[in-house]
């Protein structure tokens, strides 16, 4: 790992922290309008990136806005990944009928893209959060499941493993102790990559109007909304572009290079 | 060593790529210049939605009646940029003194797009089969809901000479003429319909100054000249009609001169085209309303008095200024200003007070419970050009109230098909009038006919036998001052019950480019663009 | 030799079996998944249709679809008809679906395809360039351009390009597909392919422009993923041994290049936009939605968002076969590319 890509590490899990905290804390309620008499103006120093359309205080919406799409793109995370690994578990473990239609199926399903599995899920369940999170989550089931599926195979019949086992140590002490340390910064590089995607994932569909609510404060959703005052107020239309890109690319540059 | 080699090798590989793409931008560069590629004589308007359909006697949206504005005619028509009548088709028209019949006698020498000469019995086509439930061009996917509102007072249509027409009515209707100019009661050929069936709904033929040529669904309807109209010719070879959904984008396309006038335009942005001499902004009092609607089908919301609170609670003067830049009026009441029935002088029947409306609400404490469902569109509409903005700054006033609301958008035609189902709590729609009379307002929103779930105006589901009674004798009257008193009450009882609130009147705007002239905006809101043509030419 | 390679021959059909199976599987998960979806969708779509729902007319009509039959028959009532064509009407426009998803696919399928074929070039482009000039600034400036393809949001990226393209230096139209005041080229719904074959240069003129944001926009991510791999190829040093041998060999310049340098490179380059297309068509997506583009995404999405019972139903199980085929198409190539023959699916 290069000093470079250590930067950017810390870089990414700062500028993470600072986006959920605008989950408990921002300035002004990002919801609330407030200041309609102000509405248009531009930054100020009691409104640090200017007042929306709505007579809202914009630096709060974007705020409160990063901090849910990284909470919906963590909670997409965990999703999928225990998703993936009860699908490995009862593929290494369960039957071997269960293998193959796992196996199968994980080639099926990666064949489809996120977008449609989205599309599917609308038809029967209305446009909101939980749908785009559960949307997003299914499509990148099979991504993580292969992913997972290799690093496993591969750690598990690694000699050192072997060897630790035939030393004669328990299964508990082989995942913890031998298996974890070295299974970790790769899980990590995928956990990784799969964030940025999901938030790639769920901004885009956001932006396509499937998180329902268009008030609600979501990088994408916020980018949709302001999107009819792009010559009025161009502002209300780069800054959440440039937040995004800016998390994408931090925690694009601070995964390790194998992914 | 290798350096060059890569280089070399990937010229090598992608100079035939390379040299197509050149190729492209070189060529692109000189389609510019050359004018001879693009035909002069083209205008093109861009709007913000497709038509639905285009037959006149099964529309309802601003799209389709525009569209067909330039390709159907009707009997009469309003005089330009008023609302009163001038014979068009029919060269004249009596009334007879009990005011039940009705003759028109046709213009000599119109013919259809298809040749068809117009006569009384190619023009009782269009009546007949709107009012014949058995007649063949009776499709049994329209509604015909029009018909149902403005002509129900129609008995019988029949042709007493080769150019002559006679409409009987069952009772006397004052605005049955009017109603005879808008849109469902312009002519189409009846032979279109022996030879395309069913398809005449996206084929129009009708006698107007441009004939219908192609229509690309969300891209574009291309009309032509008709080389063979009546009356003074079209100005332009091809009149485009292209659809742009967003309103940034087609702004930007007028400024690139892509297209010659558009409207459904963000009046935010008016600001920066008033001081360029290159466009030409017109604008004038629609005569239009934008509201919210309560669902009667509701359960939480059936007490008046919710509703009075709530209508108490939006700053309807906040929706003016920050949705629309100013460029409308608060409505007071479900009629635009200076209609027949409006009271003068007397206090507003809603009242801005938040205070107040909160005290109301508190005695409900059931309504906190769930989430109040706000229904709304995503396409701009004359009434609301930005339909979600207004939701959102309806929601923060009603949260201000303490109440929870859960905004569900949806695109326009599917939040029609649930409106008119009456299948939401509160819901944003508007209407724009058709024939300059309250009856056209008042019995589209609160008669028991138009309630009829699936093609209801009345999307309130507002069932009112004093309210019924009302509006059929105002339909009667023929007493100016009667009319008024009768409206009046009416108006009253919709203040009692307040099935809708009257949010805005917006003002009509249409940009062009200054080298078009004969534009003139029209009280109904339909654009013609017949007489219209390049100044220079 | 010739054994080796009928043994190739064999593997390789094998493989092709094996999509073919997972093809069948694809079609009858989705369409069973469609079919389940838009069953428990909640409302009567028959009477959504009508204006006027009459229960006389609503019966009809249910009759006439076959809708009041048990639901395992009009399950494969609908598989059949899918089979077939015959893909019923929407219910919103009134249109046939067949006949909308032949105006609208076409779109898709142009925008999507010339952006795959400008990304790869550019690519390509800047790989090969960053071998040329052996300067840490210019590869990690080129690396870093890289990386921003795979993160900055494409809808912004769109917003960006039309204030840059369309605003300020007026080269391009901000949105649509075609200039309506000139003849549209008829045919196919392919416009270069139309305007090419009736050899008509302006019109093409026409079209690239109306291309030329969208296209650019969207090629930004082919680009990014052909950079992120082919940047490891060229860091084997293998790869210059080759290359001397083949010289070696007395190969001539440019069969080494076009033949077995490009073949070795393409397996490569074919596998990563393969499995990338699901983002990519993500990506055509929003740039549709962006850029204004008649195209099947912003179709779709109305369809699904308005519940149009058969453009869900036929447009969206159409789309996802295609997009396991192209993916499976694309896995294909690369393993008959792939000169070590192994199965890339373990």
């Amino acid at each position: 790992m290069s000093r470079l890509t250590t930067i950017f590490e810390y870089a990414s899990w700062g500028a993470l922290c600072l986006s959920l905290t605008g989950l408990l804390y921002t300035p002004y309620n990002p919801m609330e309008q407030d200041f309609r008499s102000l509405a248009f103006s531009s930054a100020s120093s009691a409104h640090w990136f200017g007042i929306d359309g709505l007579g809202r205080d914009f630096g709060s919406r974007l705020w409160r806005g990063s901090g849910n799409t990284i909470a919906m793109a963590l909670m997409a995370l965990s999703l999928n990944f225990i998703i993936g690994l009860v699908l490995l578990s009862i593929e290494q473990r369960g039957p071997r009928v269960l293998q193959r239609i796992i196996l199968l199926g994980i080639g099926v399903w990666v064949a489809v893209p996120v977008l449609l599995i989205g599309l599917v899920i609308m038809v029967f369940l209305k446009p909101s959060v939980v749908t785009l999170i559960i949307a997003v989550s299914l499509g990148n089931v099979p991504l993580v499941f292969r992913q997972l599926r290799i690093l496993w195979i591969e750690q598990r019949n690694a000699l050192y493993v072997l060897a630790t086992e035939t030393l004669g140590a328990g299964r508990r002490h082989l995942l913890l102790y031998t298996l974890w340390p070295n299974l970790r910064p790769d899980l990590m590089g995928l956990a990784k990559l799969i964030l940025a995607i999901s938030i790639l994932e769920l901004s885009g569909l956001a932006f396509l109007g499937l998180i329902g609510d268009p008030d609600f404060p979501e990088l994408g959703a916020i980018l949709k909304q302001n999107q009819s005052y792009l010559f009025r107020n161009p502002m209300l239309v780069a800054w959440p572009g440039l937040i995004l890109s800016t998390l994408l690319f931090l925690v694009h540059l601070s995964k390790s290079r194998s992914y | 060593m290798n350096t060059v080699l890569y280089l070399n090798a990937y010229l090598r590989c992608m100079s035939g790529f390379i040299i197509i793409f050149l190729q492209i931008f070189i060529l692109g560069g000189c389609s510019q210049i050359d004018e001879s590629v693009s035909p002069p004589n083209t205008f093109v308007f861009g709007r913000g939605s497709d038509a639905q359909k285009l037959d006149p006697a099964d529309i309802d949206d601003g799209e389709s009646v525009n569209t067909l504005a330039q390709i159907c005619e009707g009997l009469v028509r309003f005089k330009s940029g008023t609302l009163d009548i001038q014979p068009w088709l029919a060269r004249s028209y009596t009334i007879s003194k009990d005011g039940l019949t009705y003759t028109f006698e046709l213009r000599e020498g119109v013919r259809f797009h298809d040749g068809t000469p117009l006569n009384a019995e190619t023009a009782l086509f269009t009546f007949k089969r709107q009012l014949d439930n058995s007649h063949p061009a009776h499709f049994s996917k329209a509604s015909f809901q029009y018909w149902k509102n403005l002509f129900q007072e129609i008995k019988t249509v029949r042709a007493i000479g080769p150019m002559s027409l006679e409409f009987k009515l069952s009772e006397p209707n004052a605005s049955i003429l009017y109603s005879l100019a808008t849109f469902p009661a312009w002519l189409i050929s009846p032979m279109a319909f022996e030879s395309h069936g069913e398809a005449i709904v996206r084929r129009p033929i009708g006698t107007g100054p441009y004939r219908f040529l192609d229509w690309k669904p969300n891209q574009a309807i291309i009309l032509e000249k008709n080389q063979d109209y009546w009356g003074s010719e079209a100005g332009f070879e091809r009149l485009i009609m292209r659809t742009i959904p967003d309103n940034t984008l087609r702004l930007l396309e007028l400024k690139a001169g892509k297209i010659h006038a558009l409207d459904g335009l963000q009046p935010a942005e008016l600001t920066e085209l008033d001081d360029n001499r290159k466009f030409t902004i017109h604008t004038q009092p629609g005569m239009n309303i934008g509201y919210l609607a309560f669902s009667s089908y509701a359960k939480r919301l059936r007490s008046p008095a919710i509703r009075h609170a709530i209508a108490m609670a939006i700053d309807r003067k906040a929706i003016v200024d920050l949705a629309l830049d100013g460029f409308a009026k608060v409505a007071e009441y479900p009629i635009p200003p200076g209609f027949l029935g409006e009271p003068i002088n007397s206090r507003p029947p809603i009242i801005h007070d938040p205070e107040a409306a909160r005290k109301i609400l508190n005695k409900y404490p059931k309504l906190l419970e769930q989430p109040i469902e706000l229904h709304t569109f995503t396409a701009p509409r004359p009434y609301f050009p930005d339909p979600l903005i207004i939701a959102s700054l309806i929601r923060s006033d009603l949260e201000n109230v303490n109440l929870k609301v859960e905004i569900i958008s949806r695109d326009f035609k599917s939040h029609l098909i649930t409106a008119r189902q009456g299948n939401f709590e509160l819901a944003l729609l508007g209407w724009s009038g058709d024939n300059g009379d309250p009856d056209n307002f008042l019995a589209t929103f609160f008669a028991s006919w138009a309630a009829v779930a699936g093609s209801a105006t009345n999307i309130s589901f507002y069932k009112n036998k004093d309210m019924d009674n009302l509006l059929i004798t105002g339909r009667q009257q023929t007493d100016l001052k009667q009319r008024q008193k009768t409206y009046r009450q009416a108006l009253m009882i919709w203040a009692r019950d307040l099935p809708l609130i009257p949010l805005i009147h917006t003002k009509q705007i249409v940009v062009t480019r200054s080298e078009v002239t004969g534009f003139q905006l029209q009280k109904t809101a339909n654009l013609f663009f017949g007489p219209i043509s390049w100044q220079s030419l | 030799m010739i054994v080796a390679n009928v043994h190739k021959f064999k593997v390789f059909l094998i493989e092709c079996l094996h999509k073919g199976i997972m093809l069948i599987l694809v079609f009858v998960i989705a369409s069973v998944v469609i079919f389940t979806a838009v069953n428990l969708i909640p409302g009567d779509p028959v009477s959504l249709r009508l204006k006027n729902p009459d229960p006389t007319r609503v019966a009809a009509i249910r009759t006439e679809l076959g809708l009041n039959k048990p639901l395992p028959h009009q399950y494969f009532y609908y598989v059949i008809s899918f089979v077939q064509g015959n893909w019923g009407k929407s219910l919103i426009t009134g249109q046939k679906v067949r006949e909308e998803i032949s105006t609208y696919f076409p779109a898709t399928i142009e925008l999507a395809l010339i952006a795959l074929f400008l990304g790869v070039i550019l690519g390509l482009g800047v790989t090969l360039s960053t071998q040329c000039f052996k300067s840490t600034l210019w590869r990690n400036t080129a690396f870093s351009l890289g990386a921003l393809g795979l993160t900055v949001p494409i809808f912004w990226l769109g917003f960006m390009f039309i204030v840059i393209g369309s605003l300020w230096l007026g080269w391009f139209p901000s949105g649509g597909r075609f200039d309506f005041t000139l003849p549209v080229p008829q045919g196919s719904g392919f416009l270069i392919f139309d305007s090419l074959a009736a050899g008509r240069l302006d019109l093409l003129c026409v079209t690239y422009q109306y291309l030329a944001l969208p296209v650019f926009c969207l090629s930004l991510y082919p680009a990014a993923l052909v950079c992120n791999v082919l940047k490891t190829r060229f860091a084997d040093p293998r790869l210059d041994t080759l290359i001397r041998a083949l010289r070696a060999k007395g190969l001539s310049e440019s069969r080494i290049w076009l033949i077995h340098i490009l073949r070795l490179l393409s397996a490569p380059v074919i596998t990563v936009i393969g499995t990338n297309f699901g983002t990519l068509l993500c990506g055509a997506v929003l740039t549709e939605s962006v850029f204004s583009w008649p195209g099947m995404g912003r179709y779709l999405i109305e369809a699904v968002l308005n519940r149009d019972l058969f453009v869900i139903e036929n447009g969206l199980l159409l789309i996802i076969i295609l997009a396991f085929l192209i993916i499976s198409t694309a896995d294909l190539l690369a393993f008959r590319l792939n000169p070590t023959m192994k199965s890339l699916s373990d």
